[in-house]
């Protein structure tokens, strides 16, 4: 009975193969073309749509090929013809939930960018409110107290609009995640159209413009410095995961080209700002104390300034009178260099690089230098001994009169 | 006596130990395997994990052990073990039997004296279907199987 069966198998195979004469290996590199091109199609839809239409297309593909099911249960090794679809299955229902994700996070897109552009108003007030009131800062006590009430607000106020910023910048990231020059022109609209709906080209440079006004309009100090440099070090690593992919998205829309390269510039400005801030607000301290000095933007022109200032100081010593070189020494070390300067300022110049060792050093010296001239230290210790000789002496004639007066009060 | 014994328990355990086999064993591939051959003349197979030198082969089928450069190899392994082998251009099927560290030729079949155009193997057990345009012929590792078609 075998062998009949056998010999009855092997004429149905005969005659099957006779009907087409089609290559096996071709079936199952046609099926795994077909496949790899299913598994990125999932990976590339951009819309929900998109993803459902390929379901029928699936189910189609799966159709077609349940014909040579046997053959490629034993082809797909380690998988089989199940184990391959309820892959795709699950793929689909992986790229589904990314887009119920998307769907969400357009939700609250729509929230966040109201609520940036309440902060956006509110901030606009507060900076010129802040630039009114550093006009006339010198002016008493309880305006300084407002103004850096006013700064603080404004500081926070900045950080939280940055912090929706990023969150709608984090919403394109699902879609520019993979390999952007891979993308359909289609594919490139969408981010486009999504990119314009969500207004991100805009949010971002009005972020960036705000941030560096904010940096002209105020004077801080090292320490809210150093906060502004890890917001803009945020806001960089942020951007940084789409720009450069937007750039390619864009790159056949000359006018959105042109804004992205504007960013980049807002960037770069923000950058300098900073540190132009650092230098402003050192000279803003000299001013404070009625020191004017020149502008400073860098560590040279900053030692050169100084030593200049010192070394006019030095030269004028004796033309003016002593009590106003003195005053002004007084006023340059003890009140600006060595308690905010030297205290507050240098730790930072030199962590960020923008002083050397070397140019601290040059400036302590020519201040020591300066310091000779005013005081001088071998002239201090000739007054203080011929001060000690002076009172010891009239003591010793003191002691010797007093004596001789009692002698003869004793002889009497 | 004692010898005679000994000598005849010897050969009856070293008789019953060389003829243990396995069986039924099946080693058919379900579909050919279509390999590009390397630099070096190896083609290797990652599924099955072996690989082999195609020079001597091309010394064969084409008086040249370069001839292989830029070609590629069909084989398929039917269900006794034996691997045939052929390629586009080549007139003989290759019919080789697995031997220590080598495979050694059972059969070369001829095929088609002007070279095989566009050569293909299907796994129909207990037969290798042979396919090369219109021509169709069905393989064991004796031969042709009833002539080809």
């Amino acid at each position: 009975m075998k062998k009949y069966i056998f010999i009855i198998n092997v004429i149905v195979a005969l005659i099957a193969s006779n009907l087409v004469a089609q290559s096996d290996y071709e079936i199952v590199q046609n099926f795994k073309n077909r496949y790899q091109q299913f598994e990125q199609q999932i990976k590339n839809a951009v819309t929900l749509e998109e993803l459902n239409s390929l379901t029928g297309e699936i189910e189609r593909f799966k159709n077609e090929f349940s014909t040579y099911k046997d053959l490629l249960d034993k082809s797909l090794y380690p998988d089989n013809f199940e184990k391959s679809f309820d892959k795709l299955g699950n793929s689909l229902v992986l790229r589904r939930t990314d887009f119920t994700q998307i769907e969400t996070l357009q939700t609250e897109v729509i929230t966040l960018r109201s609520e940036v552009d309440e902060l956006n108003k509110k901030n606009a007030e507060l900076l010129n409110q802040i630039q009114l009131l550093e006009v006339q800062r010198k002016k008493d006590a309880e305006t300084i107290a407002r103004l850096e009430k006013l700064v603080n607000e404004l500081r926070t106020s900045l950080k939280k609009r940055d912090e929706l910023v990023y969150a709608i910048i984090d919403s394109l990231s699902p879609k520019l995640s993979g390999d952007v020059s891979a993308l359909t022109q289609k594919e490139k609209e969408q981010i486009i159209a999504e990119t314009e709906k969500k207004n991100v080209l805009y949010i971002v440079k009005k972020s960036l413009r705000d941030n560096t006004r904010f940096l002209e309009v105020t004077t801080l100090k090292p320490e809210d410095l150093k906060d502004v440099k890890e917001q803009q070090s945020n806001f960089v690593s942020m951007w940084q995961k789409v720009g450069p992919k937007l750039v390619d998205v864009y790159a056949s829309r000359k006018d959105k080209a042109q804004e992205l390269k504007d960013i980049d510039a807002l960037f770069t400005s923000w950058k300098t700002g900073i540190q132009r801030e650092a230098w402003e607000s050192i000279r803003e301290d000299f001013a404070l104390n009625n020191i004017n000095l020149q502008s400073f933007y860098n560590g040279n022109e900053f030692t050169e300034i100084i030593t200049a200032f010192i070394n006019d100081e030095i030269k004028s010593y004796g033309v003016k009178s002593k009590e106003e070189s003195q005053r002004v020494y007084s006023v340059f070390v003890d009140s600006v260099w060595y308690k905010t300067i030297s205290n507050e300022w240098m730790p930072y110049l030199l962590e960020n690089n923008m002083l050397t060792t070397q140019q601290k050093e040059i400036i302590e010296k020519k201040i020591a230098e300066w310091k000779e001239v005013i005081s001088p230290k071998d002239l201090t210790l000739i007054y203080v001994g011929a001060g000690v000789l002076i009172v010891l002496i009239v003591a010793f004639f003191l002691l010797r009169k007093k004596n001789g007066t009692k002698g003869v009060q004793n002889t009497n | 006596m004692r010898i005679f014994v000994a000598l005849i328990l010897t050969v009856i355990v070293s008789t019953a130990c060389s003829s243990l086999k396995l069986s039924p064993a099946e080693f058919s591939w379900p579909i050919e395997s279509v390999q590009k051959i390397d630099k070096d003349g190896f083609v290797k197979e990652d599924r099955y994990s072996f690989s082999f030198n195609t020079k001597a082969l091309f010394m064969e089928e084409m008086q040249d052990s370069m001839a292989y450069q830029g070609k590629d190899l069909r084989m398929i392994r039917n269900q006794d073990g034996y691997y045939f082998i052929t390629s586009k251009g080549f007139r003989n099927v290759y019919i080789f039997q697995p031997a220590e560290a080598s495979l050694e030729l059972k059969e070369k079949v001829l095929i088609n004296e002007n070279g095989l155009s566009n050569p293909f193997f299907n796994q129909r057990n207990p037969y290798i279907e042979l396919v090369d345009g219109d021509f169709k012929a069905y393989l064991t590792s004796e031969g042709i199987y009833g002539g080809a078609k």
